[in-house]
């Protein structure tokens, strides 16, 4: 007996709304479409006046996992033991599994310099969120150039 | 049936389809979504007609605009909707749906 079973089309598309049924139909026989384009939110770079702020979905860790690395301006976060919230062995059946079991390294290449000093990075609720203040060069004084007469 | 609305809609937000594992046991249902940036006070849950409902507003954000996280898994009549419990760690939201009493095998005995 089963006690639950997925429901497939949670966000139906205008297609979707306008001829139900279009989108699985145009999986199962073109293996496109819209069912599982909203997945999960990897990262959101914002580029502020005097700073970087990365936010990186990593659910399930705890901030001794992460490592948190800047070289130049690139910038690279790995995990590790991100299993534990998984079961294993015979006693445990899975119905369906979607959430990936692996440590993963991510590398942002930033599009702005940043300097290492002053950086900060917090996880909370799953969510890991690094500062970085950006590197401000003294812009060197104007100078004038003076416009010549042909004559 | 159980409602806990904690949160009001979202009207900004973009509303994401949480990864989930679902496991059964023999007393029941083990649900583990994947829902970066919830708290556990921002989780709504919501289980009646067959129909079980998650959403929680996240603090991660998409191009601007807040993540709500939302999901939904038909059950069926043998789930004790009563005593669905609900715990959020690290991001990660871990539902328990025991099945009814009267669903729960019972040893018959060999006269």
């Amino acid at each position: 007996m089963n006690l639950l079973a997925r429901r497939e089309n949670d966000f139906p598309s205008e297609l979707e709304r306008a001829f139900p049924g279009a989108e699985s139909l145009l999986r199962d026989v073109f293996g496109f479409g819209a069912g599982h384009r909203r997945r999960c939110a990897a990262y959101d770079l914002t580029v502020g006046e005097k700073e970087v702020t990365l936010q990186l979905a990593c659910p399930g860790h705890k901030p001794g996992d992460l490592d948190v690395e800047l070289t130049g301006s690139i910038l690279t976060v790995k995990t590790c033991c991100r299993c534990e919230t998984k079961h294993h062995g015979a006693e445990h059946h899975y119905t369906f599994s979607e959430r990936p079991c692996m440590d993963f390294e991510e590398t942002f290449h930033l599009p702005v310099e940043v300097t290492g000093e002053g950086a900060k990075a917090f996880y909370e609720h799953g969510v890991l969120e690094v500062t970085l203040p950006r590197e401000l060069k003294a812009e060197p004084p104007a100078r004038k150039i003076q416009v010549c007469c042909g004559n | 049936m159980k409602k806990e609305k904690t949160e009001e809609k979202c009207r900004d937000c973009v509303t994401m389809r949480p990864a989930a594992d679902v496991e059964e046991t023999p007393a029941g249902v083990e649900i583990v979504f994947e829902m970066p940036g919830v708290k556990g006070e921002d989780v709504a849950i919501e289980a009646g007609s067959g129909m079980l409902t998650v959403e929680g507003k996240s603090t991660l954000r998409r191009r601007g605009a807040p993540v709500m996280f939302k999901r939904s898994f038909y059950i069926s009549d043998a789930v004790d909707v009563e005593k669905i419990a609900a715990k959020a760690e690290n991001g990660i939201l871990t539902l328990t749906l025991p099945k009814l009493e009267s669903a729960m095998p019972r040893k018959i005995k060999v006269g």
